[in-house]
């Protein structure tokens, strides 16, 4: 049944106490609906972002905070990067989260919980987080850096809660500190030490708590010395670039995706790569490609790879579709995550590709628990395990080599 | 354009470049380079010999949009007049390899000469009008719309070259393969036009020229046809009537901005939200149309600088008022018609084409010009000639007397806007009728009256 709306008062002033920064803009939608055309999880909202917009406008702050629209953002900025207004639009999205925090509106319960795991603990799981290392300890040999930490170091690997506490990613950070041992990098991990970048908690909506875990972390990579910073996780990697800047001082830290520092020691031959033979197309996760530009750089280090043969998705680079595992769509709505996960692999897939290879412990796991559910046969790896792969083939090589070498010498 | 031609009192001047202008209104002089197009235009008669037995072909990016091709020796179009043709220099076998001279030996005029040069003309003109037209947004840029990626997406210039009788597909439209009809299309409003990322003003004709489209490209091939449009503009005399007969015909109106367009199972799917129910669509059709804007030419502000104007900040040539003066620019016996003003339509062009040239016989007619009378001043004797005043003129209206040694206004330049009054160093320039003097007397009245407001002795 269809009421009728009554705008005897309307409240055409709330979107400037919802974002005064930008409410001007957010006035001047046309409604073209290119954002939700382009939204991963419009499919499964009650009102389409376009839709949104008009009612805030309109005042319908009720029918507003009661909508599940925003809480299904997975913040991949595909909107906004589109938007023919120049809207911020995903940016309008985490302002509802927010909001509705603020005015205590019906929050999901676990997007409350989320903040108080974080604040207690120090990461998203709620595990302690002295046992941040636990990733490493079926390496047969961890590096130092790992084991023991360095305490002083030019380099830092900030691991991220992701790839720490789920088992699932936990070959990332493995292989990214064999390869840093491999190239001789002076590195050193945080263990205990590092806390949640804050991320989760600025797309749940809770940038006030995310301060504090931002002056530790920064205050924790001062104190051994480090100059430069490496993440294997885009939305940490996006968080010290974009959103330390207003609450800590990063500056003279050099801030680098591992997929990025991989692509430098590469082109200077610090690492000698062997054959992984696998045909494979690379997913850009939004927050290395559409939010922070970093396009080349994991396409430059698969090309390195030799027996490696890349096939581009039709949505790709700054079009690409996000995984579905962004923005804690999934503690809103693990279903819709999935959703969106089977809709990137059916992409994939139709490159002729059996493997996914992305940059992001967090589209790994997602296309995989998407991929496992659905048997679907396609299987996601991350860049820097390829490399780690790649550069045991070499090491293999070598053996071989030598052996034949020695072999040669004693018949000589 | 034959009558232009032909014309006793008109000099066309195709393949030239005006490479610079001085004077002023009813004394320009304006220096031409003109391109040595290979053929003696005197003796040429437009037979088209050596077009039809010039070895090389070319891809003709210009007029048929990619799509066909034209030869090395080559008219734009059939009906290009003159019908001199030009050699194209850089694909031509005697200019590339030393070889071939075909041309020549079939002219029967022998008209083809490979050493002509360029030429500098220099004229003498009271009056210019400026029409250098627009340049089509290039779709390239969009890349969600896949334009250049996905061969079966199309430009409309594309599509309308396909539809003319004359043109690379003899009419008839067809996919990228060059024979398979396409039976579902989608027309995309809004290429590159309303758009911050791109060019944040509407192109006012694409609108209309996709409605065009779809009839037309529903007449011919009886697709299906799909318009996704943002808002339908179809202002204009007779133009909503034809609106509302298209949507009577069949065409099917998408309201909403595709967000993206896929290639899936070999097929195209628009990816867009319908507005008007809120529903989110998938769209899979066998051809895309983008209507795409236009934008200024590329050296739209080159072109302003050699004669004196100014652009907007997308690039248009600024006009001296955009309600009371649309046709005449800040500089007298400069004019302006059509879209390199701004997006405009062919009626619109003609009528501004026409009021541009009223504005010309006007002046012709009247013999004289009248120029206001508070002009800048150089006091010979207090010029330095130091030449500051020279650059921050913004009519170029401050020449330097060598002889002399002193800065001169030329008045029938100078607009009283007083720059180089508060330049000049020495005080050596005055605007009349606005000199310190008089300003400092106007400004004692001014305060004077207001201090009697504040105390009340004056009303």
């Amino acid at each position: 049944m269809k009421d009728v709306l009554d705008m005897t008062m309307p409240q055409l002033d709330w979107a400037q106490k919802l974002v005064p920064r930008w409410w001007e803009k957010l006035f001047s939608c046309m409604q073209c609906g290119t954002c939700s055309a382009s939204c991963p999880t419009a499919y499964a909202m009650d009102y389409t972002p376009r839709q949104l917009w008009q009612m805030i406008r309109l005042g319908l702050e009720a029918r507003v905070l009661s909508s599940r629209t925003f809480w299904l953002c997975t913040v991949c900025k595909s909107c906004q990067v589109r938007c023919p207004r120049g809207i911020p639009i995903t940016d309008t999205m985490v302002a509802l989260k927010e909001y509705a925090h603020q005015q205590r509106a019906a929050v999901p319960d676990l997007f409350v919980r989320l903040g108080e795991t974080v604040t207690r603990h120090y990461n998203i799981s709620g595990d302690d987080n002295m046992a941040r290392l636990i990733w490493s300890q079926n390496l047969p040999q961890p590096p130092v850096g790992v084991k023991p930490l360095r305490r002083t170091a030019e380099t830092v690997y900030f691991v991220g809660c992701v790839s720490s506490f789920y088992p699932r990613a936990y070959a990332i950070p493995q292989a990214l500190v064999e390869v840093l041992a491999e190239a001789e990098v002076e590195f050193t991990t945080l263990g205990g030490e590092e806390w949640c970048c804050g991320y989760p908690l600025y797309v749940a909506g809770l940038r006030e708590q995310m301060a504090a875990l931002a002056r530790h972390n920064v205050e924790r990579v001062r104190e051994v010395g480090a100059r430069r910073v490496i993440f294997t996780c885009p939305s940490c990697y996006y968080a010290w670039s974009h959103l330390y800047p207003e609450v800590a001082d990063v500056r003279g830290l050099r801030l680098q995706h591992a997929t990025e520092s991989l692509a430098e020691m590469l082109a200077d031959g610090h690492l000698k790569l062997g054959p992984v033979e696998d045909v494979m197309t690379y997913h850009d996760p939004c927050d290395l490609g559409r939010k922070m530009g970093v396009f080349e750089a994991p396409r430059e280090v698969l090309a390195r790879i030799p027996g490696l043969e890349l096939r581009e998705m039709e949505a790709t680079r700054e079009n690409s579709l996000c995984c579905g595992g962004g923005g804690d769509v999934e503690i809103a709505d693990s279903t819709v995550t999935l959703g969106v996960a089977v809709r990137r692999l059916t992409q994939a897939r139709a490159t002729g590709a059996q493997t996914v290879a992305s940059a992001c412990q967090q589209c790994r796991r997602t296309l995989q628990e998407a991929a496992r559910q659905n048997r679907i046969r396609m299987r996601a790896v991350d860049v820097v395990e390829l490399v780690w792969l790649s550069v045991q083939a070499w090491r293999q090589l070598a053996e071989d080599a030598r052996a034949v070498g020695l072999h040669g010498s004693h018949t000589g | 354009m034959m009558d232009a031609g032909r014309h006793p009192h008109i000099t066309l001047l195709t393949y030239s470049e005006v490479e610079s202008v001085s004077g002023y209104v009813g004394n320009f002089t304006i220096r031409i380079r003109k391109r040595a197009r290979s053929v003696d235009e005197e003796k040429c008669t437009g037979c088209g010999a050596c077009q039809e037995k010039c070895p090389t072909k070319v891809l003709d990016t210009a007029y048929e949009a990619g799509l066909g091709y034209r030869k090395a020796i080559y008219r734009p179009f059939a009906q290009a007049v003159p019908a001199v043709p030009v050699i194209d220099r850089a694909s031509c076998l005697w200019f590339t390899k030393g070889r071939c001279r075909l041309c020549e030996k079939v002219c029967p005029t022998g008209a083809i000469d490979y050493n002509q040069q360029d030429t500098i003309l220099e004229v003498q003109v009271g009056n210019i009008i400026l029409a250098t037209g627009y340049d089509p947004f290039d779709a390239r840029r969009v890349s969600r719309l896949g334009y250049g990626r996905y061969p079966n997406v199309f430009t409309a210039l594309e599509i309308e070259r396909m539809l003319s009788g004359g043109g690379p597909t003899g009419g008839r439209v067809v996919l990228r393969d060059g024979k398979t009809k396409p039976e579902s299309v989608a027309i995309i409003h809004c290429v590159g036009s309303r758009d911050e990322n791109y060019h944040p003003y509407c192109s006012k004709v694409c609108c209309m020229y996709s409605l065009k489209l779809a009839h037309l490209v529903r007449h011919k091939t009886g697709a299906r046809v799909y318009q996704c449009y943002i808002d339908m503009r179809t202002g204009g005399k007779a133009y909503e009537e034809f609106y509302k007969r298209l949507q009577a015909e069949g065409v099917v109106f998408i309201n909403g901005h595709p967000a993206e367009i896929l290639q899936e199972d070999g097929q195209l799917a628009v990816y867009v939200e319908d507005r008007i129910l809120g529903q989110l669509m998938r769209l899979p059709v066998d051809m895309v149309i983008l209507s795409v804007g236009l934008e200024p030419r590329h050296d739209s502000r080159e072109v302003a600088r050699i004669f004196g104007i100014s652009t907007d900040a997308d690039g248009w040539f600024r006009e001296k008022h955009p309600k009371l003066d649309p046709v005449a620019t800040m500089t007298d016996g400069v004019f302006i018609a059509g879209c390199c003003q701004g997006p405009r339509d062919i009626p619109d062009s003609v009528a501004q084409a026409s009021a541009a040239a009223a504005r010309v016989m006007s002046l012709i007619g009247q013999g004289e010009v009248e120029i206001q009378p508070s002009v800048a001043v150089v006091d010979e004797l207090m010029c330095t000639g130091c030449g500051q005043c020279i650059p921050t003129c913004p009519y170029a209206a401050i020449e330097y007397l060598p002889d002399k040694r002193v800065a001169h206004v030329i008045e029938a330049l100078c607009k009283g806007c007083g720059t180089c009054t508060g330049t000049c160093p020495s005080k050596a320039v005055t605007l009349r009728h606005f000199t310190d003097r008089q300003l400092v007397s106007e400004m004692m009245g001014a305060l004077f009256a207001m201090r009697g407001e504040e105390i009340g002795v004056l009303p």
